[in-house]
């Protein structure tokens, strides 16, 4: 029998409404309950990880959009190395490396087609619940869960307060143009041209500070014609469609740490794993290895006791 | 001047494009055909995956290599117009797979960016230890016959669907010049104990995720008799049948087992892929091209032909270099007849 119990009601039954399957811990032995919030490719990547490496947890994804509707879902997928001005080159060329030897296992694999949904069906079958919901304020997965993961990309702007953070527009084209089997990248990336798997990306945009999340056809026509310039053959490609999506840019680069939030007496580990930029898919597989390990240590670190109960 | 082409596979098309192209303003009176019981997509050319690359080892005619490169070279030149798609025409890199080392091929200059494969990349080919890596052209054969088809309508070339018995009914007809691409049926016009088919099996999976062509060898068995995986513009071609002799034209289920264990067993995520066709094709195997001319004699008739046929499996690889030739010979043809208005374009 699980009690009810004043301290859940302390901080509001409202906020705990939502999380009726998530049970206390009243026992140090009892799983970690860790609340990954965001659903893109750092979230789920980062909730895989963690299903994989910290014993004895359970694991929520919380996002308010999920796949075909996240950042993720818009970007080619063309693993480029970045540069994140706070992150040493050794530990760049790390994930960069890791990333590339997972995703290069998975393509070799029969799963290859399916990678898209790949780590969306492995959170399930490791029994990672997926929950729909928009937090407004990371306190709100408190008392419920131990540990936050907080993989929200540009929502890091309003959750972890971080001003900073801005999006980059990025806009690109779906053609089909079955014949174009090379990537094409002009010197900066500004214009690009990736096959995917059926149809072809053309790009793209990088605009500051823009939310705007609808096409524009002045710059599709601009996209098009920067493409063909480089790859004339492309003069023949169909349209598919357009897609917009905003990058979630922080200036240091990522943010990949440990902030203990406080309020009264009460404390909420929260492992940043948030402001990837344009370095998203590239890095995701290492960087949610990373964030896994500071999650490992937040859970050996000393635990703060919890209130016992009146039963 | 009445120039008859038979046969409409790539070497025929070409061929007389070719000769169309360079010598229609200096020969008001060319009056051009092609004669061919098979089109598109029936001929043998349609069913070549049709990559551009060239066997492995050095042509017994040195030519060839010329003839090879000239063909990548033109086609490497179109690869990036707007009409490369509708030319069937694509750039695309892939590996050659091997048990064991070998000497690089003649033709490794000529391919774009080749490299021996590093142990990292073998990693990727658990049953083979060395290879290579380039970028070369595929040029699809049903989209290129057919650009063809409309290059030589559009210049007034007309097309007669009609099996040829002998070169004699041709030249009774009216035809001064014969270009005989036959293929691998030119020894019913004439015999050619050189001349035997190569059979080859394929099937044309949908399976867009493959960006690279995966050509395995074992150079004791022969070419093609290994499995290859080569992606072409809205399909990729599966295959690794080569059975000299064997004139069959039907698809062997046998084959195509062979082919698919092989091919799923090279690159596994082909088991989810979709069979849209399977063909069975012949390749004109010889041991060298016959390009050149002969003077045929009926009665009162002097007939000029041109043979080009005996391609083996690279006639896409090889046939503009062969186009160029047969030109030239036809040049020939045109000075001694003194039939030239100026001189011939330089070729």
């Amino acid at each position: 029998i699980r009690p009810t119990t004043h301290w859940e009601t302390s901080v509001g039954a409202r906020a705990f409404s939502g999380f009726q399957d998530c049970f206390f811990r009243d026992r140090p032995m009892d799983p970690v309950r860790i609340a990954v919030v965001g659903a893109g490719v750092v979230g789920l990547s980062t909730a895989v990880c963690i299903s994989k490496s910290v014993p004895r947890c359970s694991i929520t994804v919380i996002s308010d959009k999920f796949t075909p509707e996240t950042t993720s879902d818009v970007a080619a997928g063309m693993l480029i190395p970045h540069v994140y001005p706070d992150t040493p080159i050794p530990t760049l060329k790390r994930w960069f490396r890791e990333t590339f030897d997972h995703l290069f296992a998975i393509a070799s694999s029969a799963d290859a087609e399916d990678a898209g949904v790949h780590l969306v069906s492995g959170l399930k079958r490791n029994g990672v619940l997926i929950l729909t919901r928009r937090i407004a304020d990371l306190w709100e997965l408190h008392p419920s869960f131990d540990i936050v993961v907080n993989c929200s990309g540009l929502g890091s702007r309003q959750l972890a307060r971080d001003s900073e953070m801005f999006p980059v527009r990025g806009q690109l084209l779906t053609v089909k143009a079955p014949w174009v089997k090379h990537f094409i990248r002009d010197g900066s990336g500004l214009t690009y041209i990736y096959p995917g798997t059926s149809d072809v990306i053309l790009g793209g945009t990088r605009q500051e500070g823009d939310w705007d999340l609808s096409p524009d056809a002045e710059i599709s026509r601009d996209i098009f014609s920067r493409c063909c310039a480089l790859e004339p053959s492309l003069h023949g490609a169909s349209y598919v469609r357009e897609k917009v999506g905003l990058r979630p840019f922080r200036p240091a680069g990522v943010r990949l740490q440990v902030e203990l939030l406080a309020q009264d007496s009460q404390k909420l580990p929260v492992v940043h794993n948030y402001g990837h930029g344009s370095g998203g898919i590239s890095v995701h597989w290492g960087t949610a290895l990373e964030a896994a390990r500071l999650v490992s240590e937040c859970v050996q670190a000393p635990r703060t006791p919890t209130p016992k109960s009146n039963l | 001047m009445r120039v008859v082409v038979i046969g409409a596979g790539v070497i025929g098309l070409s061929s007389a494009l070719c000769i169309h192209e360079r010598y229609h303003s200096v020969l008001p009176s060319l009056d051009m055909r092609v004669y061919a019981d098979r089109f598109t997509p029936l001929t043998n050319t349609d069913v070549a995956a049709g990559l551009c690359q060239p066997y492995l080892s050095d042509p017994k005619n040195p030519q060839e290599a010329d003839w090879n490169r000239q063909t990548f070279d033109h086609l490497l030149s179109r690869v990036h117009s707007p009409n490369a798609a509708n030319m069937g025409l694509a750039l695309v890199s892939g590996y050659n797979l091997f048990h064991e080392p070998i000497p690089d091929p003649y033709w490794k200059n000529t391919v774009l960016g080749f490299r021996t494969l590093t142990s990292r990349d073998l990693g990727m080919f658990p049953d083979y230890s060395y290879g290579w890596f380039n970028t070369s052209l595929i040029v699809e054969g049903s989209r290129y016959l057919q650009w063809l088809t409309e290059r030589l309508t559009e210049r007034g070339v007309k097309f007669f669907q009609r099996k040829v018995e002998s070169f004699e009914e041709v030249a009774r007809g009216g035809a001064d010049v014969i270009i005989n691409c036959t293929g691998v049926w030119a020894g019913s016009l004439q015999p050619d104990p050189l001349l035997q088919p190569g059979r080859g099996q394929i099937i044309k999976v949908d399976a867009p995720w493959m960006k690279h062509f995966i050509i395995t060898h074992e150079p004791e068995k022969g070419i093609y008799k290994s499995p290859y995986i080569i992606p072409g513009i809205q399909s990729v071609t599966l295959g690794g049948i080569f059975q000299l002799g064997n004139w069959s034209e039907l698809n062997n289920t046998q084959d195509h087992n062979t082919i698919w264990e092989g091919c799923c067993r090279l690159e596994p995520t082909l088991k989810e892929a979709k069979i849209v066709a399977e063909l069975t094709g012949l390749r004109p195997v010889r041991p060298q091209i016959r390009l050149e001319r002969e003077q045929l004699r009926f009665a009162s008739l002097n007939t000029e032909v041109i043979h080009n046929y005996g391609h083996g499996g690279y006639g896409l690889t090889i046939h503009w270099g062969c186009a160029l030739e047969a030109a030239k010979l036809f040049g020939q043809v045109l000075e001694e007849r003194k039939l030239l208005r100026m001189p011939p374009p330089h070729l």
